[in-house]
């Protein structure tokens, strides 16, 4: 029998000691671990229709945070700063690298028993219009409207400018406003259905 | 359409999760991470991020979040044209294109070394699928002017241009101001023996060699004589049941294979070669 690491896993590594003794990186770890874990989960889970995949994008999202630690921002950016490294992470499982990760077995496990199968967006009229829109757009209001970005904190996730981020928020919320109003508004709900952009 | 407003249609869109883990499920995975050692080189993703010394705490966080952007391009042009590259002054900034995929990517790279930018440019071998319609740039960190974007084809174009023009394919659209280190990666078809440098997750995906196939909790034995039927061999075939070695998840490889398995699922590795992932048992 071989082993062949799979290909867009971290390593390798050397022989990993764990010592039990006070440990600040761990400490580190845990602390942010557990104020964003159920959030990056959320994140995974509304992009990717399967909490099997979200369970391994989540062991794979953190794995890179504990490993590059130091890098991770603190206060209102930490949560953003894991989305960006989340968003990479299904970007290359999308390309069709990384499988399933033994870290997040359990995980695994008791999603597939808990979560419900994922309820996508209709098809309201808002919802063929959100699919029409190019990627980047949906993206970017997604990150406002589910993940309750501000912009600076966009701008981490994205790993561009506040200003681009303003930018293109600007556009990407106009073009959504024209798809809608192109559609009848009547299948528009009704709160939308005003116009001023 | 008022801002708010737009972001509440957004909002109503959220695919719902009801995802609910116990204590010890996340106590778990944070006891696994923690047990893995940190200092680790980087090789996490085909998208490379080389090693660099930090600068400030912002510049290492964005060398880390690199943008991926993939794009829908079309099918290559094949025509002979004299430059690999077509530029196009927009004032600001400039519209690269390429209009020869199979030209030495030197000539792209030479090209841009020519307009003072350092962007590489890289064909990489892809998937059937992804030929033609893969894209993915990087920009490094401390890279001044953030305006980098990827064009598919028909994007941007002279009016009288469609996707189908040789001047029109995929490209990017660059800051003039931009400072800083840019690679970028486009799609095209995997030659004979080529390694695919990214592929769907299935090779039964729409456009991969396995399309319409059935095969998932068939047994080998079966599934060979499938794959034999259409020319397809397997390189190598992986047990779906992964472990952690010293951190990294690990695939064994199956040897002998045991003709009775299932098979789980097929990866695409290069053209008429696929990966399976198989078990003893039919995966739910």
């Amino acid at each position: 029998m071989t082993q062949t690491p799979i290909r867009a896993r971290p390593g390798p590594v050397s022989e990993a000691v764990v010592h039990d003794p006070p440990d600040p990186r761990r400490d580190r770890f845990e602390e942010f671990f557990e104020a964003n874990r159920d959030a990056v989960l959320g994140y995974l889970l509304r992009r990717t229709g399967s909490s099997h995949d979200a369970a391994d994008l989540l062991a794979d999202t953190f794995l890179i945070a504990w490993r590059r630690l130091d890098e991770v921002p603190g206060g209102s950016l930490t949560r953003p700063w894991l989305y960006g490294v989340a968003r990479r992470v299904l970007a290359n499982h999308r390309r069709g690298e990384g499988r399933r990760n033994a870290l997040a077995d359990r995980l695994r496990g008791e999603l597939a028993e808990t979560t419900q199968p994922e309820h996508l967006p209709g098809d309201s009229a808002a919802a063929r219009a959100f699919r029409e829109l190019p990627a980047q757009d949906q993206e970017l209001l997604s990150l406002v409207a589910w993940e309750e970005l501000d912009t600076a904190q966009i701008a981490t996730t994205l790993g561009c400018s506040r200003n681009a981020v303003r930018i293109r928020l600007h556009r990407a919320r106009k073009r959504f406003a024209r798809l809608l109003t192109q559609r009848s508004p009547a299948t528009v709900r009704g709160e939308v259905s005003h116009e001023d952009a | 359409m008022k801002t708010h407003d737009i972001d509440a249609v957004t909002r109503g869109l959220a695919p719902t999760t009801g995802a609910r883990v116990s204590q010890e499920a996340w106590a778990d995975l944070s006891d696994g991470i923690t047990a893995t050692a940190v200092e680790t080189p980087a090789v996490e993703a085909p998208v490379v991020v080389k090693a660099r010394p930090r600068l400030v705490v912002v510049g290492a966080f964005s060398l880390m979040i690199v943008g991926a952007v993939a794009a829908t391009l079309l099918n290559r042009p094949g025509q002979d044209l004299p430059q690999a590259l077509s530029v196009t002054d927009q004032g600001d900034w400039l519209t690269v294109r390429v209009v020869d995929q199979d030209a030495d990517p030197a000539r792209y790279n030479e090209q841009f070394k020519h307009l003072g930018l350092n962007i590489k440019v890289k064909m990489v071998p892809v998937s059937p699928s992804l030929a033609g319609s893969y894209g993915t740039f990087l920009t490094y960190a401390n890279s001044e002017g953030q305006k980098l974007s990827l064009l598919e084809p028909g994007e941007n174009c002279p009016a009288t241009l469609s996707g189908t023009d040789p001047g029109c394919q995929y490209g990017v659209e660059v800051d003039k101001s931009f400072k800083g280190k840019a690679e970028i990666e486009f799609g095209r078809a995997a030659r004979p023996g080529e390694k695919y440098a990214a592929s769907p997750g299935s090779a039964d995906a729409p456009g991969e060699e396995l399309q319409g196939l059935v095969f998932r909790n068939h047994t080998v034995d079966e599934v060979r004589q499938t794959l034999e039927s259409r020319g397809i061999t397997v390189a190598s075939y992986l047990n779906s049941k992964t472990e952690i070695v010293n951190g990294v998840t690990t695939a064994k490889e199956v040897a002998p294979v045991p003709g009775g398995w299932y098979v789980h699922d097929a990866q695409p590795e290069s053209p008429g070669v696929v990966v399976l992932w198989i078990g003893p048992a039919k995966e739910k």
